[in-house]
């Protein structure tokens, strides 16, 4: 049985036979390709955090929207003898799985928090967040309650640039924390702008009852008798 | 007044906001044993609200970015940055960045951009910023976009200046986006 090769090569031919000569059985082996990677695609649903229970509904849409005709018109234009069949699909996927996520964080959000409570009282020295690294809800809760406080794009960018991830979901981590200097030019602003609302925007931080009071909650601080209030 | 969180628990928090798990061995044994390589992929939570996916092919790189109503037609840059050689005291490090505009159409309620870095395989997840044009310094970008190595046209940049022109109206670098705009529009800056 002939190979094929899902990162261009028979798949640009398929595309060609397909979108220029009609060929219906092109199209047939491009969705039997397709259709093949659909256990990698259920697993990659399920990684982002979609039950099961609907894990295979996203991965059936996230198919039909890449096996639609234009859709396929519009890699094979853009990528033509790269084109990535491989990429299309996970690419829909991701599309689907970002959109059933947004709806599902539309639900009422305290309901997140109030899951985290369980942890108020047992704040730890070195604060980690073992909750919150695998709760997506709730890291966007978190950077939601820095923005409310700081109410500003530039200086919500410049403070997660310079955090900085030290990893990715990939498989090669990379750290990213980067320097003012380099997060000035990420934003395409000039190194003492990066200090002067770096030093704001923390300040305004450590001062924010709102972002005090969420840490607190979730044991990432520990109030230890300096009553705040 | 005595601030509410000190300097270091703050830079502690934000270091655990953004740590996350490391693969675990079975995740990374399963990786390597999976026949095609799987893009690799990052979400940023919201208010970011972006999704990156990188995917490294045997010498290109295709990237794609999807974020909701906050990056329709944003500028964006985004950065690999790696170590290609260390010493004793010091590392080198290479850095490679790229310019690109997300469409000003939605696709299912997001906007989604895909670029192909040709001869270039990455293998990392891109520092990804979005070019805030009220703050932006023209000249910082003007020398950015000198030494990327993709990045929209002449045109392209025309109508996100103009798109964004009642924004850039109040800023301080008005007049240099006014500058700016005429040396693209005669093909000679970039």
């Amino acid at each position: 049985m002939k190979r094929v090769n899902l990162l261009g090569g028979d798949v640009w031919e398929l595309l060609c036979a397909f979108l220029l000569e009609g060929d219906e059985a092109a199209y047939e082996q491009l969705c039997m390709l397709a259709l093949q990677k659909s256990p990698q695609l259920l697993a990659y649903a399920k990684s982002c955090g979609v039950p099961d229970s609907d894990a295979e509904d996203i991965v059936q849409d996230a198919l039909w929207d890449a096996l639609k005709p234009e859709s396929l018109k519009a890699i094979w234009c853009k990528h033509g003898e790269q084109v990535n069949l491989d990429a299309h699909l996970f690419t829909k996927l991701r599309g689907r799985v970002s959109t059933y996520i947004r709806k599902r964080q539309r639900r009422p959000r305290h309901l997140s928090l109030d899951s985290l409570l369980g942890t108020r009282g047992e704040p730890t020295a070195e604060p980690t967040l073992p909750a919150l690294g695998k709760e997506a809800d709730t890291k966007a809760i978190f950077w939601q309650a820095i923005y409310d406080c700081l109410q500003n794009d530039l200086d919500l960018q410049i403070l997660w640039l310079a955090t900085g991830s030290t990893n990715d979901s990939g498989v090669q981590p990379q750290k990213q924390r980067q320097t003012l200097k380099q997060v000035a030019q990420m934003l395409c602003i000039s190194h003492d702008n990066a200090r002067y609302r770096w030093s704001q925007a923390t300040k305004k931080l450590r001062n924010c009852p709102k972002f005090y009071r969420l840490c607190l909650e979730i044991g990432l601080i520990d109030d230890g008798g300096k009553n705040h209030a | 007044m005595r601030e509410l969180i000190t300097h270091e628990e703050l830079m502690r928090i934000l270091a655990a906001i953004q740590s996350e798990q490391e693969p675990s061995q079975a995740t990374l044994q399963a990786a390597a044993e999976d026949q095609p390589e799987q893009p690799l992929t990052r979400k940023l939570p919201e208010p970011i609200d972006l999704e990156i996916l990188v995917d490294p092919g045997s010498s290109d790189t295709i990237l794609c970015l999807t974020g909701g109503e906050k990056w329709r037609g944003a500028l964006v840059q985004c950065r690999w940055e790696s170590t290609v050689g260390a010493t004793s005291d010091k590392e080198t490090t290479d850095s490679l960045h790229i310019f690109l505009l997300m469409p000003t159409e939605a696709s299912l309620g997001q906007y989604q951009c895909i670029v192909t870095l040709k001869q270039h395989r990455l293998e990392t997840i891109p520092s990804v910023a979005r070019i805030v044009p009220r703050y932006a310094d023209p000249k910082e970008l003007q020398s950015r976009l000198q030494s990327a190595v993709l990045k929209p046209s002449a045109n392209e940049l025309i109508g996100w200046i103009d798109a964004n022109l009642r924004e850039l109206e109040d800023t301080r670098h008005r007049d240099q986006w006014m500058a700016l705009r005429q040396e693209l529009s005669e093909d000679r800056s970039l």
